[in-house]
C-alpha cells in the first residue's frame, strides 16, 4: 500500500538522508582556563561578571583534592536591587535560588533547605536596610557535581555557595556587611563572618564519631574559612586594580 | 594616628577601616573626630578584648574617602546622621571635627552618568527623572528612570527658590546621574505618581493634570515620600521641577521648548502645548 | 501578632539580657506546656496530637504498609502539611526533608524487618493546624508519641520466607507495639549571648538566629543547622553560643523523653 503524505513537501523519491562526517578532534579538549590565578592545595578558579545581563555574577571552578578528575563548577547571578510588588517593605526581600543545570542528584527537598540555610546567611550579611521597596534574587547553577548521588556529600557545594554568593553580591556592588565565606571539614560546613569571631550559618548533615566538641569542628572549619576568605579578598582587589 | 589623614586605600566588604571616633590630640587641645559612615559604609559592633567597639566597615569594594562635613552640608549618602547627644556631655567644651567616610568605585568617580543605581535607589527628597506612562484626572503615573547624585551646592546649600537642595544654576546641569539599568518592556523600573495636588505649589485644587503632563514627557521631581509597596511618591511643585523634555502632539511632533512655566511651543509648527514646566535655567 | 519596631527592639533587649527575661517568664531551658493525645485515630496503625499552649496545633498518623524491602529503598516516607503555608513554600519542604532524613537515617531498620524479604514501611504524615512558631520541635515531639504508641499486625507465618513465595499472613487482630528509639528535634533560638529553647512567635521574630539541634540515642548528633527563624534580626552568633546550645539540650532532652514516655 502506498500512501502519500499530503500534510508535507516531501522531498525526491530518490533523495538520501544527510550523513555528517566524524570529527577528528575528540570532544574531550576543553579549553584550559587562562587566569589560573588563585592556586591553593584546595584550587579555586573565581571569575566575575561573566553573566553580562545580571547585576553581578560569579563563576567558581573548585577541585577538591588533587587526586579528583573532576571539579565543581557554580555560577551564580545577583538581579536586583529590583522593584518588588506588593506590601510596602522597608527592606529588601531576598530570595535564593539553587538549580542543578544538567543531571539532578541532589533531591528538591534538600535543595530547599540549601536554599532556606543560604538565604538565611545572606539575610544577616546583606544591608538590606539600604534597598527598601526591592528584591534581590539571587541564582545558583550548579553547572558541574562531581559527587555521586549515593554519597549525598552536599558539603564542598554548599561552601561553594556561600563563596559564590559572596563574590557575585561583590561584583554587584550590593552593599554586604563583610566578605562572608564558609570553611568545611569533613561533613561539617559553617560560614563565619568578622574575620572568624561570628558564625553565620552551621551546617552538619552527618555524625562523625571522632569529633564531639562542636568548637573544635568550628575551629577546624575556620582554617579553611580563612584560606577562602584570603582568596576570595585577593581576588576581589586584585581584579579591580586590573580594571582602573 | 588620625585615621582621616591616611592616603587611599582599597577596601573590600568587612574591612574595618576606622572606629566611629577618635581623638586628635594637639600640642595644647584635643579634638573629637567623628566618622560618620557615608556610601559604602557601615558601621558595625566589634567586640575587643570584652567591649563592644562601634566601628565603620567597608561593604562593597572600592577606594576609602574621608570627607570632611560642613555643618550645613548634607550627608553624601544621608545613612546614618550623628547620635550628637551622646559625645556632648562629654566633649562639650572640645572641637570637634565631622568626616563622612565612603567607600567608592573609582572606575566611576567623576563621570557625569554612572550605573550604579542599585546603591542610589530614590529616597525622601531625592530629585529624580521620570518618564510619564499614564494620566488620569487625579494623577500622573511615572516610572523612575534615574536618580540625581546629590551634588555639594554652590551657593551653599540655599536653591534658587531659598529650600532645599539644587544644583548650581537652578536646574540639574550640574547634577550626575544613578541612570536605572532596568528595561520598562519588562516592568522592572521603579514606579511613581504624581498626584494632581503635588503638581505645583499654587492653586494646588484647580490642577488639571492634562494641561500639567502628557504621556512620554520626560519629568523632574522630587521623591516626597516611599509611596506605598507599588508607587513612590512624587511632587513636581517647585519652579525647578516639572517637565524637561516633552514632543508635540502626544509624541507625533517634534521636540518642544519652555516659553513660560505652563508652556511649551514646538518651534517647528509654532502650536503651543500646556505643560508644568520645569525652570531650565 | 506583629510586633512594631518598638516592640519588638524592647523585646529583643530583654531577651538578650542576663538572665533572659522571656515575655512567658519561662526560663532559658524551659519548654512551654503542652497536650500530648496518642492512639485515637481508629484507621492508623499509630497517631498522636500535641497541643502547645500557644494554641499550635500537630496531628501525626502513621500507617505501615508490607514491601519487599530489596525493592524499597526507604522504609519511612514523611509527609508535611502546614495550614497557611504552600506546600512548595521553603519552610514545608524544609521540615519535610529534614525529618524524612532524620527518621530514614536514625531510625533503627530492624525494628521494621518482617521476615527476610519483607518489612514493615512507615508512612508518617504530619499536619499542622495552626503554627504561629517555628513548628519544628512540636512536630518533633507529635511524631515521636505516635511512633511509640504504634501497634503493628502481629506475624504468624513464618519468619524464614526466603523460599516461600507467599506474602506473609497476620494475626487476626492481635498487635505487636513498635519498639524503636525515635530521635527528637529541638529548636533554640540565640539572642545576643543567651540560648533560648522552644522559641515562642514573638521569641523567634527577634533572634540572631535559630538552631536546629538531634538528639538521638542518649546523645546529641546531626543534623545540627542554623535555622531562619525571622528576616529582620538575623545576625552572626558567637561560636560559645552554639556550644551552648548543644549543652543545653544534652541538659533538657533526657527529662523531655521521660516526660514524653509517660504518656
Amino acid at each position: 500500500m502506498n500512501i502519500t503524505d499530503r500534510r508535507r513537501i516531501l522531498g525526491p523519491s530518490n533523495a538520501k538522508p544527510l550523513i555528517f562526517e566524524k570529527p577528528e578532534s575528540s570532544e574531550q579538549e576543553v579549553q584550559q582556563p587562562q587566569e589560573k590565578s588563585n592556586v591553593e592545595n584546595e584550587s579555586m578558579y573565581i571569575k566575575n561578571g561573566l553573566v553580562s545581563n545580571a547585576n553581578g555574577s560569579s563563576y567558581l571552578e573548585l577541585k577538591n583534592g588533587e587526586l579528583s578528575e573532576q571539579c565543581t563548577i557554580l555560577l551564580t547571578s545577583v538581579y536586583g536591587p529590583r522593584p518588588s510588588r506588593g506590601a510596602f517593605s522597608s527592606k529588601a526581600s531576598l530570595s535564593v535560588q539553587f538549580k542543578e543545570v544538567t543531571i539532578e542528584k541532589i533531591p528538591s527537598g534538600e535543595l530547599k533547605e540549601i536554599c532556606n540555610f543560604l538565604s538565611n546567611i545572606f539575610s544577616a550579611v546583606i544591608n538590606l536596610e539600604r534597598y527598601p521597596k526591592s528584591g534581590i534574587d539571587i541564582f545558583l547553577s550548579l553547572v558541574q557535581n562531581p559527587t555521586t548521588s549515593d554519597e549525598g556529600n552536599l558539603q564542598p557545594i554548599i561552601a561553594a555557595c556561600v563563596n559564590g554568593i559572596t563574590l557575585a553580591l561583590a561584583d554587584a556592588g550590593i552593599e554586604i556587611f563583610d566578605t562572608v565565606s564558609a570553611g568545611t571539614y569533613k561533613r561539617n560546613v559553617v560560614a563565619f563572618s568578622k574575620n572568624g569571631t561570628e558564625v553565620v550559618g552551621l551546617w552538619k548533615d552527618k555524625e562523625d564519631d571522632t569529633e564531639n566538641n562542636i568548637l573544635n569542628v568550628i575551629e577546624s572549619c575556620k582554617e579553611s574559612y580563612l584560606k577562602n576568605r584570603k582568596v576570595i579578598i585577593e581576588y576581589l582587589i586584585r581584579s579591580r586594580d586590573a580594571d582602573i | 594616628m588620625v585615621y582621616y589623614a591616611q592616603s587611599a586605600r582599597s577596601a573590600y566588604p568587612g574591612q574595618l577601616i576606622c572606629p566611629s571616633y577618635e581623638l586628635e590630640k594637639g600640642p595644647d587641645s584635643q579634638k573629637v573626630i567623628r566618622y560618620i559612615a557615608g556610601a559604602g559604609v557601615a558601621e558595625q559592633d566589634y567586640e575587643l578584648n570584652g567591649q563592644n567597639i562601634l566601628a565603620l566597615t567597608a561593604t562593597v569594594v572600592g577606594e576609602i574617602k574621608f570627607d570632611e562635613k560642613t555643618k550645613e552640608a548634607v550627608p553624601s549618602a544621608g545613612v546614618a546622621e550623628p547620635k550628637e547627644g551622646e559625645i556632648e556631655e562629654t566633649v562639650s567644651t572640645e572641637d570637634e571635627k565631622h568626616y563622612i567616610v565612603s567607600v567608592t568605585d573609582k572606575r566611576q568617580d567623576g563621570q557625569a552618568v554612572n550605573a550604579d543605581f542599585a546603591n542610589n535607589l530614590p529616597r525622601e527628597g531625592d530629585i529624580v527623572l521620570a518618564r510619564v506612562t499614564r494620566i488620569s484626572q487625579q494623577r500622573a503615573n511615572v516610572e523612575i528612570l534615574a536618580v540625581e547624585n546629590k551634588t555639594t551646592p554652590v551657593d551653599s546649600g540655599v536653591g534658587s527658590n531659598g529650600t532645599g537642595v539644587v544644583a548650581a544654576g537652578g536646574g540639574s546641569g550640574g547634577a550626575t546621574f544613578s541612570v536605572s539599568q532596568a528595561s520598562s518592556d519588562l516592568g522592572e523600573t521603579f514606579r511613581g505618581l504624581i498626584s494632581s495636588r503635588d503638581v505645583r505649589a499654587t492653586d494646588r485644587d484647580k490642577v488639571k493634570i492634562i494641561e500639567s503632563f502628557r504621556p512620554g514627557d520626560i519629568v523632574r521631581a522630587q521623591v516626597i515620600s516611599l509611596g506605598d509597596g507599588s508607587n513612590y511618591h512624587l511632587s513636581t511643585a517647585r519652579n525647578d521641577l516639572g517637565v524637561v523634555f516633552a514632543k508635540a502632539c502626544n509624541g507625533a511632533g517634534g521636540m518642544m521648548y519652555a516659553i513660560d512655566w505652563q508652556t511649551m511651543i514646538a518651534p517647528s509648527t509654532g502650536f503651543t502645548e500646556a505643560r508644568k514646566c520645569a525652570k531650565p535655567f | 501578632m506583629v510586633l512594631s519596631v518598638t516592640e519588638k527592639s524592647y523585646l529583643h533587649e530583654s531577651l538578650a539580657s542576663v538572665p533572659p527575661a522571656r515575655p512567658d517568664g519561662r526560663k532559658a531551658n524551659q519548654f512551654r506546656p503542652i497536650e500530648v493525645f496518642t492512639d485515637f485515630l481508629p484507621a492508623s496503625n499509630g497517631s498522636s496530637k500535641v497541643v502547645a499552649s500557644d494554641g499550635t496545633e500537630c496531628l501525626v498518623s502513621v500507617k505501615c504498609k508490607v514491601v519487599d524491602h530489596a525493592v524499597e529503598e526507604d522504609l519511612v516516607v514523611v509527609d508535611v502539611d502546614i495550614a497557611g503555608h504552600r506546600d512548595d513554600s521553603g519552610l514545608v519542604q524544609g521540615i519535610a526533608s529534614t525529618l524524612s532524613k532524620v527518621l530514614s537515617t536514625q531510625l533503627d531498620r530492624s525494628c521494621l524487618r518482617l521476615t527476610k524479604k519483607y518489612s514493615f514501611k512507615l508512612y508518617i504524615d504530619v499536619l499542622v493546624l495552626s503554627s504561629f512558631s517555628h513548628p519544628l520541635t512540636l512536630i518533633s515531639f507529635a511524631v515521636y508519641s505516635a511512633l511509640n504508641s504504634t501497634q503493628l499486625p502481629k506475624l504468624i507465618s513464618s519468619d524464614d520466607d526466603l523460599e516461600v513465595a507467599e506474602l506473609p499472613t497476620f494475626h487476626d487482630y492481635d498487635f505487636v507495639k513498635l519498639d524503636v528509639s525515635v530521635p527528637l528535634l529541638f529548636t533554640l533560638a540565640i539572642c545576643g549571648k543567651n540560648v533560648l529553647v522552644d522559641p515562642a512567635s514573638n521569641e523567634s521574630d527577634v533572634a540572631n538566629n535559630g538552631l536546629l539541634v538531634t538528639w538521638s540515642n542518649g546523645k546529641v548528633t546531626a543534623p545540627i543547622k542554623t535555622l531562619g527563624l525571622n528576616e529582620d534580626y538575623v545576625s552572626g552568633v558567637s561560636p560559645q553560643s552554639l556550644q551552648d546550645s548543644i549543652k543545653m539540650i544534652e541538659q533538657v532532652a533526657p527529662e523531655v523523653l521521660q516526660a514524653l514516655g509517660g504518656i
